[in-house]
C-alpha cells in the first residue's frame, strides 16, 4: 500500500542522481519507472477484488499540553472509493511517461517532476486525513507549475502563471476551509482526560462522525461553499475554467495528459469527499442550483467546443463539458448518479489520455494543432488516425465504449429530480457528436498532405493500444469498475438518502 | 501629584513635543540628532520629576536617568561618526539631501 | 539595605551572554594585535557563538529557572529557547558573512560586531526590568547601526543615519511611556510594576503609556504603518547585515513585545492593547504583501516580506485576546524556528548569486538551474517554505497559526485574521515565484559560473536551512511536542 507512494518518490530521487548527460539512461529509466506504479496498482487491484480495503492508521503529528491535544494522524486508505482513481492515476501517469519520449529536451526534469507529481496524486486519493489530503493536494501544484512552464508552446509561462494564480486561490480557500473544519468539527475526547472540546484531530472519519452528530448550523453552509469553491476551480465549473483552457492550449501534450487525465479528477474527488458527503443537509438545499450550474457547464463546454479552431481547445472544452456531467451526477447524490460520475471520471481520464497522446503524435509530425492546416492524415498515419477515432467516438458517447456508460448513468440518476435539465444535458450529447466528428473527420479525411508523415513507432503505439483496450473493456463490461465502486457508493449516498427519506416523510 | 511635579511633567511634555516637531520638520542631520536628544532629555526630566516628587523611597529613577544619558551619548557618538563619514564621502552640500535610498525606490 | 554582590553562580546563570562578552573582547584584541586574516576572525566569531549556544542548550537541559540581579535577569526555558533560536540565526548570518566578498571598510569588525548586537538581543529576551531592557535594546540597535554604516558605498551610511534617527525617536517614545509607568508605580521591574499598577486611579495615563510602548516596539518590528524605514535600511545594508536585521533584530523585537505584553500590559489593559495590535497586524498582513509585489530589488523585497512574517508571528500573541496559552507559545516558537530557517536560507541564496558592487536584484537568479542545478533545488525548497507550501516548515507554521487563531477566538476576529493570512499567502505566491521563474525559465545571468559553487560557507548555510525546512515539513510533530513540554511549566508559572 505504501509502495504506491514510495515507488514514484524513490524513482524521482534515483533519476535526480543520474547525470543529465546520460540522456539515454535518463529516458529509459524514466519510462520504465513510470510503469512501475502501474504494476503496483494493478497488483493491488487484483489482490483487493473483494472490497476489503488497505488502511494504515498511525500517529504522525501530535502534541499534548495540559488539556489540549492536537492530533494529525497518518491515515491512508485504499478502498472502493479511491481504487478507481488510483488505477486511473497509475495508467495516465504511465501513459504520460511514455509520451515524455516525444519531448525534445530536459527529459530528466520531466521525469523527476512527473514522478513527484505521481506521488502527490496517489497521496491525494488515498489520504483519509484532512491535513494530509491538503498537503498532497498542494504538493501537486509545484511540479505541475514547473511542468507547464518548462515544456510546451510559446505561451507556456503565462499558462503556468495563470495556473498558479487560479489554483493558488483555490488552495488558499481550501486551506481556510480545512482549518475551519478541524476547529469546528475536529474535537475529540483524549483517553484519560475528562474534558473534551479543546482537543483537535484532523482524521476524516472522526470529523465525519462529529459532523453527522452535530445539529446543522450556519458554519456548515460556509464550509460547504468554501470547499465547493476550492474544488470547483480545480474541476473546473463554468465561470472558473479559463485557466484550464490555457494549460490545455499551451502545455506539452504529455503534460496535458496528466493534467486532464488526473488533476481535474482531484477536484471531483475532493468535492465529493468534502462538500457533498460531509454536509448532506446543505447539499439538499443547494442541489438544484448546483445542477443548473452543472448543466450550464455542460452546454457552454459543448457550444464553445463547436467554435474552436484548435484541436487542443476543442478537447479542452469537451473536458469542461464532461466535467459538467460529473458534477451533475454527484449532485444527484443517488446510486446511479454517483456511480455514473465515478465512471465518467475514469472513462474521461482514459479518453483524454488517448486523445492527447494522439495529438502529441500528430503534433510532433506536423508541428501544429490547428484544425485548418491538418487534414488527410488517415492515409499516411492510419494507426494514429484510428486511435484518434476511437477516442473521439468514446468521448461522444458511442454505446460499447466507456463514455456511454458514464453519461447514461448520470442522466438516469439526474432524471428523477430535474427532468428539464436532464433533457437539456442530453441535447448536448448530440452537440458533442457534432464537434468531435467535425474535428476528427477534418483531421483524418480530406486531401492527403504533401509531405511524408511517418506513422507511429512501437513505443508510441503500445500505450495507445493499452488505453484504447481499457476504454473498450469498460464500455463492454462496465462491471469491472462497478463492482469496485458499488459498496463505496452506497456508503456515500446513504446519509443523503436517509435525509431525503426523513424529509419526504414529513 | 504635587503642584511642582505637575509643572515638571508639563515642561517635559512640552520639550518632548518640541523635539518631535524638530525631527519631523528639519532636514539637517545634525539638527535632527539634536532634536532626538531633546526628546530623550525630556524623558529624563520626566523620570527625575517622578523620582523626586513621587514619594518613592529608592533611587531607581535617578539611576535610570544616568542610564538614559549614557546610552544617548553613545547613540550621538555613532550618529556623528556616521555623519562625518558621509561628509567625507560626498561633500557637505550633498549630505543635507540624503535621498539616494529614496531615489532608488523611485526608479523602481 | 542590601549590598550588591555578584556571585560566580550568578555569572553561570548568565553564561551565554558572558561567553559572548568574553569572546568579543578576545576577538577584538586578536584582530588588533595579530593581523590575522579576515576569515579566521569570522571563524573565531562562529566558535564563540557555538560556545554560547552550548551554554544555552545546557541551561535548557538542566531546566535552569533562576533570576539574578534582583530579578532583572531571568533564565527560564522560554528565554533559553529563544536564545537558541537567536544564536542559530546568528550562526547562519555569520556563515553568510564569511561567504560573502567584503564590501565594507572594516576587516575583523565585520564579524566581531555581530556579537554585541546579538548579546543585546539575548539580554532583551531575559530582561525583566525596564532599564536592562532599554540598555539591551540600544546595544542591539547601535551595534547594528555601526554594521550598516561600515558599508563602503554611501547608501550604507545613509541607511545608518536613518536608523539612528528613527531608532532614537522610537526609543524616546518607549522611554516616555515607561517614565509614566514608573511615575505611577515607583519601580522598573515588570512584575512589581504589574502588581502595583492601578487601572482605577490613572486609567487614561496608563493606557496612553501602554499605547506608546506598543507603538514604539511596533516601529522596531517595522509593522505597517511604521515600516518605511525597514525598506530603506534593508536596502542600504550589505547582504549579511540585512539578514541580521531581518532575522535577529526583528525576532528580538517581537520577543520583547511578547514579554512586555504578557508580563505588564495584558494583566491591566488586554482589550486595548490587543485591539491596537489587531489593527496593526491586519494592516501589516495586507499592505506588506501588496508592497512586496512592487519590489524587484531583493533586499527590499525581503525587508517587506519580513514584515508580513512578523505580523504572522504576532497572531498567536493576540489570538486569545488575553494571556496566550501554552499552545500559542509553542506555535509561536515553531514559526520562529521556521522563519529563521527560511529567511536565513533566502539571504544565503541572495548572497550566493550576488555580484559584488551591485544591488541584489531578482535578475541575479536568472538561469541558475543551468549552472548550479542543486543550488537551484535548495532555493526552491526555501521559496516553498516562504510561500507556505508543503512540504516545508513554513506550511505547518502557517497551518498551526491558523488553527490557533480560529480555535481561540470565537466570532469574527479569528476569521478576519485567518482570511487575511490566506489572502496574503496567495499574493505572496506571485512575488516568491518570481525568483523561481528567473531560476528556471530565463537565460543565464552575468555571474560567472564558478562563484556559486565554491562559496562553501554560504552553501552550507543554504543547504542547512533548506534541509531543515524540509525536515520540519515532513515531521513537524516532534518539534512541537518538544517545545510544548519544554515551555509548559514556564507558561503555567
Amino acid at each position: 500500500m505504501h509502495a504506491l507512494l514510495a515507488v514514484p518518490f524513490l524513482g524521482a530521487l534515483v533519476l535526480a542522481c543520474i547525470p543529465s548527460a546520460h540522456m539515454r539512461a535518463v529516458r529509459v529509466v524514466g519510462v520504465l519507472w513510470c510503469c512501475v506504479p502501474l504494476a503496483v496498482a494493478i497488483g493491488l487491484f487484483v489482490q483487493d477484488d473483494t472490497g476489503v480495503s488497505y488502511t494504515v492508521h498511525a500517529p504522525w503529528i501530535a502534541w499534548t499540553v495540559g488539556g489540549t491535544a492536537v492530533h494529525i494522524p497518518w491515515h491512508v486508505s485504499l478502498d472502493g472509493f479511491s481504487m478507481p482513481f488510483v488505477m486511473l492515476a497509475a495508467i495516465v501517469c504511465a501513459v504520460s511517461g511514455v509520451a515524455g519520449f516525444l519531448l525534445t529536451k530536459r527529459w530528466k526534469a520531466f521525469y523527476v517532476l512527473l514522478l513527484l507529481l505521481t506521488t502527490a496524486v496517489f497521496g491525494v486519493f488515498v489520504a483519509r486525513d484532512v491535513v494530509l489530503f491538503f498537503l498532497f493536494f498542494e504538493l501537486t501544484l509545484v511540479p505541475m507549475f514547473f511542468l507547464i512552464g518548462m515544456f510546451g508552446k510559446y505561451g507556456r509561462e503565462r499558462a503556468a502563471n495563470v495556473f498558479l494564480v487560479y489554483n493558488g486561490i483555490g488552495s488558499a480557500v481550501l486551506f481556510l476551509a480545512v482549518v475551519l473544519l478541524i476547529v469546528h468539527a475536529g474535537s475529540f475526547a483524549v483517553v484519560g482526560t475528562p474534558t473534551m472540546g479543546n482537543s483537535f484531530t484532523s482524521d476524516y472519519a472522526v470529523i465525519a462522525s462529529n459532523l453527522a452528530a452535530m445539529p446543522h448550523d450556519g458554519m456548515h453552509t460556509v464550509l460547504f461553499w468554501l470547499f465547493f469553491l476550492a474544488f470547483a476551480i480545480k474541476l473546473p465549473v463554468f465561470p472558473l475554467h479559463t485557466w484550464m483552457l490555457r494549460v490545455h492550449g499551451e502545455a506539452h501534450p504529455a503534460i496535458v495528459i496528466v493534467h486532464s487525465g488526473v488533476l481535474l479528477k482531484m477536484g471531483a474527488f475532493g468535492m465529493l469527499m468534502f462538500s457533498f458527503v460531509l454536509f448532506p443537509e446543505v447539499l439538499r438545499g443547494a442541489a438544484s442550483a448546483l445542477a443548473v450550474g452543472a448543466v450550464v457547464t455542460i452546454v457552454v463546454g459543448a457550444v464553445m467546443a463547436c467554435a474552436q479552431k484548435d484541436v487542443r481547445l476543442v478537447f479542452a472544452y469537451a473536458s469542461l463539458s464532461h466535467m459538467g456531467f460529473v458534477l451533475l451526477g454527484m449532485v444527484a447524490m443517488n446510486d446511479n448518479g454517483v456511480q455514473g460520475a465515478l465512471f465518467q471520471l475514469v472513462s474521461h481520464g482514459l479518453i483524454s489520455a488517448l486523445l492527447f497522446f494522439a495529438v502529441a503524435v500528430i503534433e510532433t509530425r506536423t508541428q501544429t494543432s490547428d484544425i485548418a492546416s491538418l487534414g488527410g492524415l488517415g492515409q499516411p498515419m492510419p494507426f494514429a488516425s484510428a486511435m484518434l477515432m476511437i477516442g473521439a467516438l468514446a468521448a461522444l458517447g458511442l454505446p460499447g465504449l466507456s463514455g456511454f456508460v458514464g453519461e447514461w448513468l448520470v442522466l438516469v440518476g439526474a432524471y428523477d429530480q430535474w427532468r428539464t435539465l436532464t433533457v437539456i444535458a442530453t441535447g448536448s450529447v448530440v452537440l458533442s457528436a457534432v464537434y468531435m466528428l467535425r474535428v476528427v473527420l477534418g483531421i483524418v479525411f480530406g486531401p492527403p498532405p504533401q509531405k511524408h508523415r511517418a506513422d507511429v513507432r512501437t513505443i508510441e503505439a503500445f500505450p495507445m493500444v493499452f488505453v484504447a483496450a481499457c476504454i473498450v473493456v469498460l464500455g463492454v463490461y462496465p462491471s469491472v469498475l462497478h463492482d469496485v465502486t458499488r459498496e463505496a457508493t452506497k456508503t456515500i449516498v446513504a446519509p443523503y438518502e436517509q435525509l431525503v427519506d426523513v424529509g419526504g416523510g414529513v | 501629584m504635587t503642584q511642582t511635579m505637575t509643572a515638571y511633567v508639563l515642561l517635559a511634555a512640552l520639550l518632548f513635543v518640541l523635539g518631535l516637531y524638530g525631527v519631523l520638520t528639519r532636514r539637517e542631520p545634525i539638527v535632527v540628532l539634536l532634536c532626538v536628544e531633546v526628546m530623550l532629555q525630556a524623558v529624563a526630566l520626566n523620570v527625575l520629576a517622578f523620582a523626586k516628587y513621587g514619594g518613592f523611597e529608592d533611587v531607581t529613577g535617578h539611576v535610570f536617568v544616568l542610564f538614559i544619558l549614557a546610552v544617548s551619548a553613545a547613540e550621538v557618538a555613532v550618529g556623528v561618526a556616521v555623519f562625518l563619514a558621509l561628509v567625507r564621502q560626498r561633500g557637505v552640500d550633498d549630505v543635507v539631501k540624503l535621498d539616494t535610498l529614496h531615489a532608488e525606490r523611485q526608479e523602481e | 539595605m542590601t549590598t550588591i554582590t555578584l556571585r560566580l553562580s550568578d555569572l553561570v546563570i548568565m553564561a551565554p551572554e558572558c561567553i559572548l562578552l568574553l569572546g568579543v573582547v578576545v576577538l577584538t584584541l586578536a584582530d588588533l594585535w595579530m593581523k590575522s586574516s579576515r576569515t579566521s576572525i569570522g571563524i573565531g566569531a562562529l566558535v564563540v557563538l557555538c560556545g554560547a549556544l552550548a551554554a544555552a542548550v545546557v541551561q535548557l537541559v538542566q531546566e535552569t529557572d533562576a533570576t539574578v540581579l534582583f530579578g532583572a535577569y531571568e533564565a527560564d526555558a522560554f528565554s533559553s529557547l529563544c536564545k537558541i533560536v537567536l544564536l542559530l540565526a546568528a550562526c547562519g548570518v555569520l556563515g553568510i558573512a564569511i561567504g560573502t566578498p567584503n564590501e565594507t571598510h572594516a576587516v575583523g569588525e565585520m564579524y566581531t560586531l555581530y556579537i554585541p548586537a546579538l548579546m543585546g538581543a539575548m539580554l532583551l529576551v531575559s530582561s525583566r526590568e525596564w532599564m536592562t531592557t532599554y540598555v539591551a535594546l540600544e546595544l542591539l540597535t547601535i551595534s547594528t547601526i555601526v554594521l550598516i554604516g561600515m558599508r563602503r558605498a554611501a547608501i550604507g551610511k545613509e541607511a545608518a543615519m536613518k536608523l539612528i534617527v528613527l531608532g532614537g525617536v522610537s526609543s524616546a517614545f518607549l522611554l516616555y511611556g515607561i517614565s509614566f509607568l514608573y511615575g505611577c508605580t515607583g519601580t522598573t521591574y515588570y512584575e512589581v510594576m504589574a502588581s502595583r499598577l492601578d487601572m482605577g486611579q490613572d486609567a487614561s495615563l496608563i493606557t496612553i503609556a501602554f499605547v506608546m510602548i506598543v507603538a514604539s516596539i511596533a516601529v522596531k518590528i517595522a509593522l505597517v504603518p511604521f515600516h518605511a524605514w525597514a525598506l530603506d535600511v534593508g536596502a542600504g545594508a550589505v547582504v549579511p547585515v540585512a539578514a541580521f536585521l531581518s532575522v535577529v533584530s526583528k525576532l528580538a523585537a517581537i520577543i520583547l513585545l511578547w514579554r512586555v505584553c504578557v508580563d505588564v500590559l495584558f494583566p491591566h489593559a488586554a482589550d486595548v492593547v490587543v485591539d491596537v495590535l489587531f489593527v496593526l497586524v491586519c494592516v501589516s498582513l495586507v499592505v506588506a504583501h501588496v508592497l512586496a509585489l512592487r519590489q524587484v530589488t531583493l533586499l527590499r523585497l525581503f525587508a517587506v516580506s519580513g514584515i508580513a512574517h512578523a505580523a504572522l508571528l504576532l497572531v498567536p500573541l493576540i489570538a486569545s485576546g488575553t494571556r496566550p496559552d501554552v499552545d500559542a507559545w509553542t506555535i509561536w516558537l515553531y514559526y520562529a524556528v521556521a522563519y529563521v530557517l527560511m529567511n536565513v536560507g533566502a539571504f544565503a541564496a541572495i548572497s550566493l548569486t550576488h555580484t559584488t558592487g551591485t544591488q541584489p536584484h531578482v535578475h541575479q537568479f536568472a538561469g541558475l538551474v543551468y549552472r548550479a542545478p542543486w543550488t537551484a533545488v535548495a532555493i526552491v525548497c526555501i521559496v516553498l517554505s516562504l510561500a507556505g507550501l508543503p512540504v516545508s516548515a513554513g506550511f505547518f507554521g502557517k497551518l498551526f497559526i491558523l488553527l490557533d487563531a480560529l480555535s481561540q477566538r470565537e466570532g469574527t476576529a479569528g476569521i478576519v485574521l485567518a482570511a487575511l493570512i490566506v489572502v496574503g499567502t496567495v499574493i505572496s505566491f506571485a512575488y516568491y515565484f518570481r525568483i523561481v521563474r528567473q531560476m528556471f525559465w530565463r537565460p543565464e545571468g552575468p555571474v560567472p559560473p564558478s562563484s556559486v559553487r565554491t562559496r562553501w560557507f554560504a552553501q552550507t548555510v543554504l543547504w542547512g536551512s533548506a534541509l531543515g525546512s524540509v525536515a520540519l515539513g515532513c515531521a513537524p510533530g516532534w518539534l512541537m511536542e518538544l517545545l510544548a513540554q519544554l515551555i509548559a511549566h514556564t507558561v503555567v508559572s
